[in-house]
């Protein structure tokens, strides 16, 4: 889960990591009164999660609280179509003697924390590594003591601080590395860093995303960023939001009208290639995992055919750990005289199922009146001949 | 032969006794895995499957000699099963839990690379060794023993294709399932390393997907160190970018992790690659 940015600086601040003051507004005339608070020039920054917000308008600097009054609005009225735009960060504007970039994420590869820090902060670290690839100090902590002070302040050197700020620095990201490890982050990521001309640091803008397999240790802190957060009332986004809910572990639309519901990451994918190269367009994928109720079938099947644009409903089933005596049994509780008649009006399902239990599988869908499929071409291809397409 | 699991393979199931952990068992059980011993925190001295059941793994090790424990334990609590494992002695620990905190695999990955003791996942369907072990939740029926390896990040995917080998009359030596990542144990590299030294395997399946650089690792691999035919299937091909298709491992960032980038490093390491499942068994036909 991505925080906000003003989440995420909360987070910081908690961890003795300076940010400029402000607060979020979510009218205009919030943001104007937040300015007036502030008595000094604002920045007014739209919170998003996307990159390159600034690029898109999503970051604005008033001189005044009319100014901020007038910024807020264009902000939320929505430079952001794909995104809510979840009110605006108002804070001062900082003085800016230089631009650091400094995170801590996690190395897959190498299975331990990575410090990465520049002197050239302030653009997409994506750039500074293509551009400048040898101005990024990249670090492992390999180590069972995790980031040593020394380490730090190696970093803080060879990224380019000198005097003091070596000291500032490095504790800035041994505090990066405790947010890490106690909130179970995947990424801490301040860009800018900047130095002021006081001689202190402070984090401009902050980013970070929490591991979401580990909400269960961090209940509360991701039920108060939930209840932070806006959800949209319709549409994709709608529907986007009530998958997370009900559990379901991808969901997204796309551009046709046969919907994807699959078990697993690999026969969603493949589910989606194949049918594609068969010039049919998926327009929802959708897949539950390796373990899966029925009840989390019947749930994605109503969100999937919810959506108006889905003319037929492709669902892949290859069973492992799921049972398919299981599924069966989700897809026809699913089919009940009222849903059959909406389908009836606007869509066709169809099924393939293999796998654990296929033959009891098969059985209870017969049973209920839904014929099966035991591999993906002819389903795909019934699929195709039912959106019209064949 | 085979890779990493055979007739001789001694499991210990932690999590025996829940619905999944006893179906699973049971299935195994009936495949004809040396099941030796189950493990259920409070539960020991009972019995599962006729299976006598512990409250600590090193206690089900001294007392029937396993070697591999698989775990369906869920992901809270998969990391602390699995360092149990590590510490009570057995050689391959295989993880099918989802939704493991990455810090707790990290720490696993570190403690199983310091010990020399193998992980497969986590998120994994196990492996399996038609005909002689199956460690996993594989649809068994449709594997037959031979002689190709499979290895695969899906494991719905290592099905497909074996279904498809076997109804083609081609058998598999192992069929290894290493997970949804993005934190791997057994890596493709590793799998494909065993492979080549393993006598009877005459051919790999490499089932990838997008995301991460596995792929082009196991390519540069294959152009250096593997004599046998690999062909390999990338799913994914049409996944937009910033999206996360499922496995936490398959998602395109800044342009990295692309189908069409692993395609490329594979074919030029002289890999064969296909689009569909039903193009593997005919090559293998041809090239074994």
């Amino acid at each position: 889960m991505r925080l906000y940015e003003f989440q995420a600086k909360k987070i910081l601040e908690g961890h003795g990591i300076k940010t400029p003051r402000g607060r979020v507004a979510y009218s205009p005339e919030e943001a104007g009164e937040i300015a007036e608070e502030l008595g000094v020039p604002v920045a007014v920054k739209a919170q998003v999660l996307v990159g390159g917000r600034g690029l898109k308008g999503g970051v604005k600097f008033a001189e005044n609280p009319e100014g901020a009054r007038i910024s807020a609005a264009h902000i939320l009225s929505g430079a952001f179509k794909e995104q809510t735009v979840n009110g605006v960060l108002v804070e001062e504007r900082v003085q800016v003697e230089a631009e650091y970039f400094a995170s801590v994420a996690i190395d897959y590869q190498n299975k331990c924390p990575l410090v990465m820090a520049s002197s050239r902060g302030g653009v997409d670290i994506e750039r500074i590594a293509s551009e400048h690839p040898d101005e990024i100090v990249r670090e492992g902590v390999a180590g069972t003591a995790g980031l040593t002070d020394f380490q730090a302040r190696r970093i803080a050197k060879m990224a380019g601080l000198k005097g003091r700020s070596i000291l500032l620095f490095g504790a800035i990201l041994k505090s990066l590395y405790s947010v890490l490890l106690e909130y179970d982050a995947i990424l801490v990521e301040v860009n800018p860093l900047v130095s002021t001309p006081s001689g202190s640091f402070a984090a401009v803008d902050a980013k970070i995303v929490l591991d979401d397999n580990a909400s269960f240790r961090h209940r509360e802190l991701f039920s108060e960023l939930g209840a932070n957060v806006k959800v949209p009332t319709e549409g994709p986004g709608l529907r986007r939001a009530l998958a997370v809910e009900a559990g379901i572990p991808t969901y997204m639309e796309l551009a046709g009208d046969i919907g994807i519901i699959s078990d697993g990451a690999g026969t969603g994918m493949l589910t989606l290639d194949l049918t594609k190269d068969f010039g049919v367009e998926p327009g929802v994928y959708c897949e539950l995992g390796g373990r899966i109720t029925p009840k989390l079938i019947e749930e994605a099947m109503r969100i999937v055919l919810s959506n108006e644009n889905i003319r037929v409903l492709l669902v892949n089933l290859f069973g492992g750990l799921n049972r398919m005596d299981e599924m069966a049994k989700g897809i026809t509780s699913f089919l009940t005289e009222q849903n059959r008649r909406v389908v009836a009006d606007r869509s066709e399902i169809v099924v393939r199922m293999s796998g654990t239990l296929e033959e009891e599988g098969r059985a209870i869908l017969r049973g209920a009146g839904v014929e099966s499929f035991d591999n993906i071409y002819d389903a795909i291809e019934k699929a195709a001949e039912l959106a019209g397409r064949g | 032969m085979c890779i990493l699991v055979d007739e001789g393979t001694r499991v210990i199931v932690q999590g025996i006794t829940g619905t999944v952990g006893s179906f699973q068992t049971k299935v195994m059980l009936d495949y004809g895995t040396k099941v030796v011993a189950g493990v259920t925190p409070g539960r020991g001295g009972q019995e599962a499957h006729g299976i006598p059941v512990y409250d600590l793994v090193e206690e089900a090790v001294e007392e029937n000699g396993g070697d591999t424990a698989i775990l369906f334990v869920p992901g809270p609590f998969a990391a602390d099963a699995a360092l149990e494992a590590i510490e009570a002695g057995v050689h391959l620990v295989v993880v099918t839990a989802e939704g493991v905190p990455t810090l707790d695999v990290m720490r696993v990955m570190r403690t199983a690379a310091e010990r020399g003791v193998s992980v497969i996942g986590p998120d994994t369907a196990g492996l399996i060794s038609p005909g002689k072990s199956k460690v996993g939740v594989h649809p068994h029926k449709l594997f037959r023993e031979g002689r190709i390896g499979v290895v695969s990040k899906s494991g719905a995917l290592s099905y497909e294709v074996s279904k498809a080998l076997s109804e083609a009359g081609i058998g598999q030596s192992t069929v290894v399932g290493i997970g949804g990542g993005p934190m791997w144990g057994l890596t493709q590299v590793d799998a494909l390393e065993l492979y080549e030294r393993d006598d009877e395997t005459q051919g790999v399946v490499l089932l990838g997907e997008i995301g991460g650089t596995m792929e082009e690792e196991a390519a540069e691999y294959i152009r250096n160190n593997v004599s046998k035919p690999v062909v390999a299937l990338i799913v994914g091909r049409y996944a937009p970018e910033g999206e996360r298709m499922g496995h936490a491992g398959a998602i395109i960032e800044y342009g990295r992790g692309t189908a069409k980038g692993k395609i490329k490093a594979l074919e030029s390491a002289g890999v064969h690659v296909v689009a569909d499942p039903r193009e593997i068994p005919p090559y293998i036909k041809e090239v074994v």
